[in-house]
């Protein structure tokens, strides 16, 4: 062998080694675009009802959380002076929450899908409310905008039937679950803003729109709440802690309807206090029960958080600007991975210590297992509050808690393996 | 001695450390690669991602990395004893349970489209290094991950120590000749440098005074000037072992 050819066969072989063998990649999504419709209002139509305070952080943190993994995603929303702060920049990519925006809006994504339904592709949509919600004057479940109601009629005439999706995620954060701490705005007797709408929505229409799932809170306690220490309601802070995916379950990176709620029944499951309990109804496409809510597998413009498996225990992450991304209650034997939005500091935060780091790129995972920890500065907080704290995210979540949960509810369990792979 | 000396004093130092660090990198005992877990991936992509870094191992450490059929009977043996370390004491009695000098454990990942791994690698004492790394990156990542473990494994040896040393010992002398200039300089002015001369002898004996004393100005200089550069080397070496 020349050592012309000996020097062209080791670069061959360099190049080979350098580009590293074929790894089996994440299932292709490349057929199906991605959407949200995030709307959120503080504002009460209801003189008798005060305005809420974090309705419009709800929604800067929904959009923050759904905008990097969509296609394109539109804000409807007014936000105040401390939401444009801790959210920067988002303010002017914000429109006003009116009937004329948002049916623009739904205009606009529906010419989106029509084009995706043309050229073979699916479309998925994520439709988020958060806000007041009251029943109209011919007692309908509604939802409040700047300047009138949004029925449940609305809803299916306005909406999903003018968009072409493959699947609507609708996820209504209305003011029976706004949680703790700062209680007002108490409805009129009767049934609850979500319970009216999940009894309007008949099983006859469901059955006619197949590709709707739905994550609705259904708190029983007939009043607003939420809770200052995150500044939001607890129903959304639970929903997008499980989209970050913190309610996998099963490690397979997808979150379904079923991980949602039952990890949201496990961050519930320590307040006792009925008025502070979150009830929710997730209900899966009848198209396929089995789509996902969230696929941290999916390309998208996040970077990820891994908390190895030794880590156990009621971990949150927030960010520079004081908002809370994510939380859970991790066992012990369970990996489990956050979606983060890069190029921010964030705090890993835990009982009494917390661990700064950085998502320095899309794609780029973090490994909490290897963060420097130190202590945490305790804040000054009221009783009430330290006691909804200690109660929220107490009960681990995980398997067995799972399997006992989609038992109770009599729902369809995701498929979980126990066991390394130990085959030679 | 002069720059250069220093300069080939120095290379001598480095060259000593790395023959030893490839010595000592000869297998001291055995490596083993607990089979890979997998999160937003499947058992496939952990086989490939574990036969990846058994590859970085055995190109890094040799024969010392265990088959994988030894390391899944020893586990099967030890039966429930695959639960999660939480701190360096369990992973010590992991690594004497498992009769390892070093333990890998690594979780596949497939988040956001890109094939990574979760490796975290621990000695007897259960401490280590820990990191995450792209499978699509090619091996040199997961080389530097072996070498960073490796230089950890071995510690910082003497060498960085040695180089302050003699960052120390050239202060010293630069020191000393600038004391041999001061005073050259003082017996000049005081009259006592050329004490008893006169004339050309005087002339002489001053000029030569003059030559003696910017030779030792400059033996100074340079020599307080390598002294802050092996002092800076030897702390930044010295920071780079301990990180």
């Amino acid at each position: 062998m020349d050592s012309g050819f000996r020097v062209i066969a080791l670069a061959a072989l360099g190049a080979l080694v350098a580009s590293g063998p074929a790894f089996a990649g994440p299932p292709a999504e490349q057929g199906t675009s991605f959407y949200a419709l995030v709307v959120a209002n503080n504002a009460s139509l209801d003189r008798s009802r005060a305005p809420l305070q974090y309705a419009d952080d709800d929604g800067a943190a929904y959009f923050e959380l759904l905008e990097p993994q969509v296609d394109e995603a539109l804000l409807l929303a007014v936000l105040d002076d401390d939401t444009q702060r801790r959210h920067p920049g988002l303010a002017a990519r914000a429109r006003p929450p009116t009937r004329r925006e948002l049916l623009a809006a739904v205009d606009h994504l529906a010419t989106r899908m029509e084009v995706d339904r043309k050229a073979g592709r699916k479309s998925v949509l994520y439709f988020v409310y958060a806000g007041h919600g009251q029943r109209n004057a011919v007692g309908e479940g509604s939802i409040t905008l700047l300047d009138g109601l949004f029925g449940r009629t609305d809803l299916f005439d306005q909406v999903v039937s003018r968009l072409p999706a493959t699947f609507i995620h609708l996820i209504v954060d209305a003011c029976d679950s706004y949680l703790f701490v700062h209680a007002r705005g108490a409805l009129s007797p009767g049934p609850s803003y979500a319970a009216a709408i999940t009894s309007s929505l008949s099983r006859m229409e469901l059955q006619r729109w197949p590709q709707l799932g739905l994550v609705l809170s259904t708190t029983r306690e007939q009043e607003s709440h939420e809770w200052s220490a995150i500044r939001s309601g607890v129903f959304s802070h639970q929903v997008r802690s499980a989209l970050s995916g913190a309610a996998d379950v099963n490690g397979d990176g997808r979150v379904e309807y079923s991980e949602l709620a039952a990890f949201v029944a496990a961050a519930n499951q320590g307040v006792e206090e009925a008025r502070g309990k979150v009830d929710l109804l997730a209900r899966p496409p009848a198209l396929d029960h089995g789509v996902a809510l969230a696929d941290i597998r999916r390309p998208t413009r996040q970077g990820y958080l891994f908390l190895p498996p030794g880590m156990t225990g009621r971990f949150w992450v927030e960010d520079e600007h004081g908002v809370r991304e994510a939380e859970l209650n991790k066992q012990r034997d369970r990996p489990a991975v956050l979606a983060l939005a890069p190029g921010r500091r964030y705090y890993l935060r835990g009982e009494g210590r917390e661990a700064p780091f950085q998502v320095p790129r899309a794609g780029a995972v973090v490994d909490a297992g290897g963060l420097g920890w130190g202590d945490l500065p305790l804040a000054a907080r009221g009783p009430v509050e330290d006691a909804f704290r200690s109660r929220l995210f107490s009960v681990p979540f995980g398997p067995s808690f799972y399997r006992g949960y989609v038992a109770s509810v009599g729902e369809e369990p995701v498929s979980i393996r126990e066991q390394l792979d130990l085959t030679p | 001695m002069n720059v250069s000396g220093w300069a080939t004093a120095l290379a001598a130092a480095l060259a000593l450390w790395a023959v030893e660090g490839t010595a000592r990198a000869e297998c001291e005992g055995r490596v083993v690669i607990v089979p890979f877990d997998y999160l937003a991936s499947e058992a496939k992509a952990a086989r490939e991602a574990e036969q990846f870094v058994r590859d970085a191992a055995a190109r890094r450490l040799g024969a010392c990395v265990e088959a994988r059929e030894a390391t899944v009977k020893r586990l099967q043996r030890l039966g429930a004893f695959l639960s999660s370390c939480p701190d360096d004491a369990c992973r010590a009695g992991r690594a004497s349970a498992l009769e390892a000098a070093a333990v890998v454990e690594g979780i596949a990942l497939g988040v956001g489209g890109r094939p990574s791994v979760a490796l975290s690698l621990w000695g007897r004492d259960g401490k280590g290094v820990r990191a995450s790394v792209s499978l699509a990156g090619g091996a040199a990542e997961m080389d530097a991950l072996f070498e960073k473990w490796a230089r950890r494994e071995r510690g910082a040896g003497p060498w960085p120590l040695v180089t302050l040393g003699a960052a120390a010992g050239a202060v010293a002398a630069g020191a000393f000749f600038g004391a041999r200039v001061r005073q050259g300089q003082q017996a000049v002015s005081d009259g006592t440098a050329c004490g008893g001369m006169s004339g050309q002898a005087l002339s002489g004996c001053l000029d030569a005074r003059f030559a003696e004393g910017r030779r030792d100005a400059v033996a100074a200089n340079v020599l307080f000037g390598a002294g802050a550069a092996l002092a800076a080397g030897g702390t930044i070496w010295l920071v780079w072992e301990w990180r």
